[in-house]
């Protein structure tokens, strides 16, 4: 990224929903046993925005983005500690090369473009170095692009304890009859929905573009493909992703994951449901919201499920009803059906 | 999904080629008892496969060998992991080893647009029923179900192991999901056929066949999400027949680098 790359000029609102199929969406480690966090008093499963943006931050790595905030156990061997990252993400510049008065934002500009997921969600840099450069840097970076925790639509239940196999191999080789006293904890189903929103002012703070937004469009679905193929999180498809960009500066509807749910009429009863195929989401409220603030909404980015279901004001159909539905609501120039693997490709890292 | 355990030779022995019999005994105790005991006398694709100890060849004690069992059941996997933590001593036939580690591993063709290959590590059954003879121009003497040789040509090969594939799909994939026959295009978009083979089988205890098999190099280039879980299904219950006496598992032995971090390479 260079200063002639400008940054975001369109708020965006996200509605992001997946679903899990006995899987285990996002443990609780203060739970004892990694139990799936479930909201007390209304058993919905609770999954953090901390769980999805390490999904999202994962397959950034994986694309070849620079990444800060690194699983650093996860890296071959290699125990990088914060300072190692950020020394590797500067090690480009030399000081000696860049004027005084342009140092700031050398180091600023050099930062950003090597650790994509600060352009996103930002970092606090709570590092003691002793590197000139960082001094360059701000304490913190406030990320444009927030989630909020997503919930399910539904209540969950929990699957009966089993001997699974992250169970078996957790209990380390030393243990010979490891993994037989150990449970596994994960939800028979759960239909998620996330809200996000992307935030135009906030943007200026971290450099983030328009392509990195495009980007994101891909990367949600990508991630939960690509980064749940681990034991525990195995099971978990996206659904659902609509990006509304708004053509007003500051104005978004706001809540918008609130404006889909189950069609109780058309899903199997919750204790029931085990698949997708048995639920139906209503997105009548939202797509009311959306035809009611079309004249504000300058695109709708959207990309859904092969077998979902949808339902509008009791009609149901698949994801082209949606699409239809989503341009009479809109228009039909204002929607556009993401290709999640044509736009991957075109928003990867210049080789 | 699969576990791949690694193992210790604990004596000089000799590379018995005709290992299966054995091997999937020891499998099949591992699962008696659980819900998958019950699999064992159903006529029907029993949802796992496993390699040869590999690399292949006469070992002396103290060398390494490595097994991978694989599975779309984590739970099955779960029950094989336990028992060879549980017991370390795995006597396959005349081959005496002991298991030193297990681990879980996710295996995974890559997302839409990744291209690869995909190699058996043992060999592949393919056997041609009678009744598709004519339509193959298969000419014999027998009504037996015919073992595919290279004369047989491709068509029977990719037909038996698409439909093959689509039983198992059927079996172990949603329902609502199409399976590898209900969409278009070839699983597979090259095949290289590296050798053809026969080898004497025990197939239940006392009952000796000589069966041919044959081992292979495939190329894949993943169209969509349909494809993707078609091939990871082919990794996770192998391809062909008799899969659960070992024939016809697979492995991902090179897939394009386009996304740091997402190759696994194993080599068996």
């Amino acid at each position: 990224m260079s200063e002639h790359s400008p940054t975001v000029s369109n708020r965006s609102e996200i509605v992001f929903a997946y679903d899990a199929v006995d899987a285990n969406p996002n443990g609780n480690p203060l739970s004892g046993a990694n139990r799936p966090r479930i909201d007390p008093h209304t058993d919905q499963a609770i999954v953090t925005d901390v769980r999805l943006k390490r999904y999202l931050r994962d397959q950034l790595q994986d694309d070849g983005h620079g990444v800060y905030i690194r699983n650093v156990k996860e890296d071959d061997g290699d125990q990088a500690t914060r300072e190692d990252l950020l020394e590797d993400r500067l090690k480009d510049i030399d000081l000696d090369d860049v004027d005084e008065d342009d140092i700031e934002s050398a180091v600023f500009g050099q930062f950003l473009e090597n650790s994509a997921d600060v352009r996103y969600f930002g970092a606090t840099m709570s590092i003691d170095m002793d590197d000139e450069k960082v001094d360059h840097l701000p304490d913190h970076f406030t990320g444009p692009v927030q989630f909020s925790p997503g919930k399910s639509l539904h209540r969950v239940m929990e699957n009966e304890e089993y001997n699974s196999l992250t169970s078996v191999i957790a209990t380390g080789d030393d243990k010979a009859q490891g993994g037989f006293d150990l449970d596994d904890h994960r939800i028979q189903y759960a239909f998620i929905g996330f809200h996000g929103l992307v935030d135009e002012h906030g943007a200026e703070g971290t450099l983030l573009t328009d392509r990195d937004v495009r980007r994101l469009d891909t990367l949600c679905w990508r991630a939960l493909k690509n980064q749940t193929i681990s034991r525990s999180k195995v099971g978990q498809e996206p659904r659902l992703y609509l990006r509304v960009e708004y053509a007003d500066e500051s104005f978004h509807l706001g809540g918008l994951d609130q404006d889909i749910d189950l069609d109780r009429a058309e899903s199997a009863p919750v204790e029931e449901i085990r698949n997708v195929r048995d639920i139906c989401v209503d997105v009548s409220a939202l797509l009311e919201r959306l035809d009611e603030a079309s004249d504000r909404i300058d695109t709708v980015h959207v990309v859904a499920s092969d077998v979902l279901e949808l339902s509008v004001n009791g009609e149901t159909g698949d994801r082209e009803f949606l699409y239809d539905a989503l341009e009479s609501a809109v228009g039909s120039d204002a929607v556009r059906v993401i290709d999640v693997y044509e736009d991957a490709t075109a928003t990867m890292p210049e080789e | 999904m699969r576990v791949i355990a690694h193992l210790q030779a604990r004596a000089d022995a000799v590379y018995d080629e005709t290992y299966h019999h054995k091997l999937r005994g020891r499998l099949w105790d591992a699962l008696d008892g659980t819900a998958y005991g019950s699999l064992h006398d159903e006529n029907r694709p029993k949802g796992f496969t496993y390699s040869n100890p590999f690399p292949p060849g006469d070992m002396r004690e103290g060398d390494e060998k490595t097994l991978l069992v694989a599975s779309p059941h984590e739970e099955l996997l779960a029950h094989v992991a336990a028992d060879l933590k549980l017991d370390r001593e795995l006597n396959i036939g005349e081959m005496p080893f002991r298991v030193e580690s297990v681990n879980g591993l996710a295996t995974d063709v890559g997302e839409p647009g990744t291209s690869g290959t995909i190699e058996t590590g043992t060999g592949v059954l393919v056997r041609i029923p009678p009744w598709r003879f004519e339509e193959y121009g298969i000419d014999t003497d027998h009504d037996e179900a015919e073992f595919w040789r290279p004369e047989h040509t491709m068509e029977p090969f990719r037909n038996q192991i698409e439909n093959n594939l689509d039983k198992k799909h059927g079996l172990f994939c949603p329902e609502y999901q199409p399976g590898p026959s209900a969409v278009d295009g070839d699983l597979f978009k090259g095949a290289d056929l590296i050798k053809t083979f026969s080898i004497p089988v025990t197939v239940t205890q006392g009952q000796r066949e000589t069966w041919v098999l044959s081992k292979w190099r495939f190329d894949y280039t993943v169209r969509d999400d349909h494809h993707r879980r078609h091939l990871n299904l082919a990794l996770d219950t192998g391809i062909g027949e008799r899969n659960s006496l070992g024939f016809g598992f697979v492995n991902i032995t090179e897939k394009d680098g386009r996304r740091p971090g997402t190759e696994e390479r194993i080599d068996a």
